[in-house]
């Protein structure tokens, strides 16, 4: 019996979404993802608003977030998040190709969970993106408003 | 004029004194009962008037005193009249004295008021030296006056003493005089006695008896008048005592004989008279007498004799006092006048430096006056290099504002390159896989454009120190040209954000490619033939080969952008580490390494380590189908330059490429032999160049190249 807690995914590129729920999927967390394609998108759904107010209640055990998008970028995502006293538990990992160095500055200023460059080698990615998944949505116990699933 | 209230007030003083003086004279007579001497109490009133008063009140002091003394002091008193010598001479030595000593007075008053007002601007002047002296004539003249007075009372004091010996000694001549005669009175009384016995005697008659008699009361009278005379006279007396009784048996005698022939008439008488009895004590008288007489003689040539020896010394020592007196006033008058010649030549001597003084304060003035002057012009010259200056200023202000303008110019042309260049680079992008060789042409384009752009703002930067430090004024000019600078710096900066963004994105489709094909080859690995699998392949390695270059791209575009943050490096450490780092290769191959000792450089660590790190990196690399490969390590120090070294025996290249090393993506040798991107040499290049150094490399075919780059010992930063 292992505890699956629900997973945000922002990210405004399907190749992208793809390649990480292909990814997740070898481990069987695909299911729990929910995907936002850009910063408005996940918001809407954090705060349960416009499409995502008839959702359940509770928080993502994990946001993954990519730094650069469209409207509003992950940096604003991020401050936003841990700017709420309600939002600020939640963990966020930085999924993004930047190595920029005030990219992870910045992210860490704002209290970023953890901050990973995607390695353009696929197996690289595929292994990444696995251990977050796991790490985030199968080891690490998460705050106590994030929703549990128990998966039989 | 003269007939002041002063005046007046100085002689009634100099009558005054001397009324006193002869006031206190006389009760001291009183007191010593006469034996005073004379001038005892003039001596001191006149010399006190005289230094008091002055010339005048003195001699009249002494005219004054001359008078009273010659009235009433001098024998015979009453009357103006001297009775003997002595006393003339004296009070004529005394008229004498008082005169001199009231010049002498009036002198030394006058010096000592001169030199009162002298002595208190040397006082001022706080010479020590000149009071001592002062102090030290001063005393030698008083102590001359006073000496000399102490003389004069002395020989009055002997005159004294010597006039009342005198008086003396002739109250002795007198009295033995008186002596001798009554003595040769007495004889011939006793004769005339005799004479009449003997008449008497002859004859009877009575008229001898008489003049007998008459010589008998004689006798007795002159026995009591040699008692009387001789009563004090311890000389005389002793011989007079034998005399008396001597006499008085004579004249018993003789009364005797008288009274015989009387009595028994006169054989009786003869008889007693031709015992010669009578003769004998006549006989005796006689002896005695003359006995007295010459004694008395003696005593009176004795006297004589130590009255004129008295005399003498009185006047040899009147005679001594005098001249001493004298020689010590005429040297304390010499003194004196010495004195005042010494304060006149001093007085003329203080008008003279005065006047000196005078003509120092005006030249000064005039000096100053020409320094003054000489200001002023200075302060005008001054000005014109102001006003020059200023020129030049605005001259160097058109100067930089023509360059700035040229910098603008560029600026925009280049922004306008980089915006075309964009939009193909765009275009570019969306057929990515057909024309990936194009869009690396692309990109190189831009990077060659920003060095150019980076080479520009260092030149515009070496420019503007050079202006710093040759015109200082030009402060304000200069920050508009570091403004300009910075805005360039700005556009640079864009062009990198730019460039790191066109990278940044690349990635994306790249990683996607790579994760689609593994994806597709996982899936269809069973259904694909070995030429399919071989295409996808070749698509995987070239992603993979792509995402190298990019991430090459994103380090060579990220070098220098931090700007670099120089210290002292440990360049041994450096390369041990490096070596270490680059794995096991370094230690599995036994490459012959030698390293020698390198000197410290003053660099960013970061950078320098990537500079050894593709170096070291190369030489392994084009060394590896040696069989021994060898690898040195050297440096020398050079013209203020540390010049490190890294010689391989590998592959080497050919010089006539020498020039496309360190050019981006520039490479001597197919990827099939050696793997690499084109980026790490210049990379190297960018930063030696970084850090004012240079960069170069020599080799030959076959036999191995050699790298060489410096770096400056003393690169301090310069300006902004």
């Amino acid at each position: 019996m292992v505890d699956l807690k629900r997973i945000l995914l922002v990210e405004d590129n399907p190749n992208d979404v793809e390649l990480a729920l292909a990814a997740l999927c070898d481990y069987n967390l695909a299911n729990e993802v929910v995907v936002a394609k850009d910063g408005v998108e996940a918001l809407d759904y954090l705060y349960r608003r416009n499409g995502f107010s008839e959702r359940h209640e509770g928080h993502p055990a994990v946001v993954l977030l990519d730094l650069k998008m469209p409207k509003v970028d992950g940096i604003e995502v991020l401050r936003t998040v841990k700017g709420d006293e309600k939002l600020k538990m939640i963990p966020v990992v930085m999924m993004t190709s930047s190595r920029e160095e005030r990219d992870l500055v910045e992210s860490y200023r704002l209290g970023v969970n953890a901050y990973v460059v995607k390695p353009i080698e696929f197996t690289e990615f595929m292994k990444a993106v696995r251990e977050l998944g796991v790490f985030w949505a199968a080891i690490n116990e998460p705050p106590p408003a994030c929703i549990a699933r128990k998966r039989s | 004029m003269i007939f002041t209230h002063r005046w007046i007030i100085r002689y009634a003083a100099a009558v005054g004194a001397v009324a006193t003086a002869f006031l206190v004279y006389e009760a001291l007579s009183q007191l010593v009962s006469g034996q005073l001497p004379t001038y005892i109490t003039f001596y001191p009133t006149v010399m006190s008037v005289g230094l008091l008063a002055g010339l005048g009140p003195g001699l009249a002091a002494t005219a004054i005193a001359g008078l009273i003394t010659a009235h009433w002091i001098l024998p015979p008193s009453g009357q103006f009249a001297i009775e003997n010598l002595k006393d003339a001479v004296g009070l004529a030595l005394f008229t004498g004295m008082g005169v001199f000593m009231s010049v002498v007075a009036e002198l030394y008053r006058r010096a000592r008021l001169r030199a009162a007002s002298q002595e208190e601007q040397i006082a001022r002047l706080d010479e020590q030296k000149v009071l001592r002296q002062h102090a030290l004539e001063r005393f030698l003249i008083g102590g001359g006056f006073i000496l000399a007075l102490a003389i004069l009372a002395v020989i009055a004091l002997k005159i004294h003493q010597n006039m009342a010996a005198e008086a003396q000694a002739d109250v002795r001549m007198s009295h033995t005089r008186s002596v001798i005669q009554e003595l040769d009175l007495l004889l011939s009384g006793l004769q005339e006695a005799e004479t009449g016995q003997r008449g008497h005697l002859i004859t009877g008659r009575e008229e001898y008896l008489q003049d007998y008699n008459k010589a008998v009361t004689q006798i007795g009278s002159m026995l009591d008048s040699l008692d009387h005379l001789t009563r004090d006279d311890r000389v005389l007396r002793p011989y007079l005592s034998y005399v008396e009784p001597l006499v008085r048996d004579k004249l018993a005698e003789l009364k005797q004989t008288i009274d015989l022939r009387r009595s028994r008439g006169f054989q009786a008488a003869l008889a007693v008279v031709s015992t010669d009895r009578g003769k004998a004590v006549m006989d005796e008288i006689r002896r005695r007498i003359d006995e007295s007489r010459t004694k008395e003689q003696s005593l009176l040539r004795e006297h004589i004799a130590a009255e004129e020896i008295r005399a003498g010394g009185t006047t040899k020592a009147l005679i001594a006092g005098g001249l001493l007196s004298a020689i010590i006033l005429s040297t304390v008058f010499l003194f004196l006048m010495r004195e005042n010649t010494r304060r006149r030549v001093a007085e003329a001597g203080m008008l003279r430096y005065q006047d000196n003084l005078q003509e120092l304060v005006a030249s000064r003035t005039a000096e100053l006056a020409r320094a003054n002057e000489q200001l002023e012009r200075e302060v005008h010259e001054h000005k014109q290099v102001r006003e020059t200056l200023r020129q030049l200023n605005a001259e160097l202000e058109k100067r930089v504002e023509a360059q700035t303008a040229e910098i603008r110019r560029t600026n925009e042309s280049l922004e306008q390159r980089i915006a075309e260049r964009t939009t193909e680079l765009q275009a570019a992008n969306k057929s990515l896989l057909d024309s990936r060789r194009a869009t690396l042409n692309l990109m190189e384009d831009a990077v060659i454009a920003r060095t150019r752009a980076e080479e520009a703002n260092v030149e515009l930067q070496r420019e503007v120190n050079e202006r710093k430090r040759a015109e200082r004024d030009l402060e304000e000019k200069r920050l508009a040209l570091e403004r300009k600078a910075a805005e360039l710096a700005a556009v640079n900066k864009e062009l990198e954000t730019f460039s790191y963004s066109v990278s940044h994105d690349l990635r994306a489709p790249i990683r996607h490619i790579a994760g689609f094909v593994e994806l597709l080859h996982k899936n269809a690995a069973v259904t694909l033939d070995e030429k399919n699998k071989h295409y996808l392949g070749v698509i995987a390695e070239s992603t993979k080969l792509m995402g190298k270059l990019i991430d090459d791209l994103l380090s060579f575009s990220r070098t220098g952008r931090m700007g670099i943050n120089r210290q002292k490096v440990d360049t041994n450490e450096l390369v041990r580490s490096t070596i270490y780092s680059l794995g096991s290769e370094t230690r599995e191959r036994g490459i012959d390494w030698a390293i020698a000792s390198l000197p410290e450089v003053f660099a960013d660590p970061v950078l320098l380590k990537l500079v050894w790190t593709n170096l070291v990196s190369n030489a392994l690399k084009f060394t590896r189908r040696c069989e021994k490969a060898r690898i040195e390590i050297t440096a020398e120090e050079k013209n203020g330059e540390s010049i490190f070294r890294v010689k391989d025996n590998g592959v080497g290249f050919d010089m006539k490429y020498q020039n496309k090393l360190f050019a981006i993506f520039q490479r001597l040798h197919r990827p099939e032999d050696f793997e690499g991107t084109g980026i790490g040499l210049a990379n190297v290049q960018r930063i030696v160049h970084l850090h004012g150094g240079k960069v170069w490399a020599e080799g030959v075919p076959g036999e191995g190249a050699t790298f060489y780059f410096t770096i400056p010992k003393q690169d301090i930063p310069n300006g902004g």
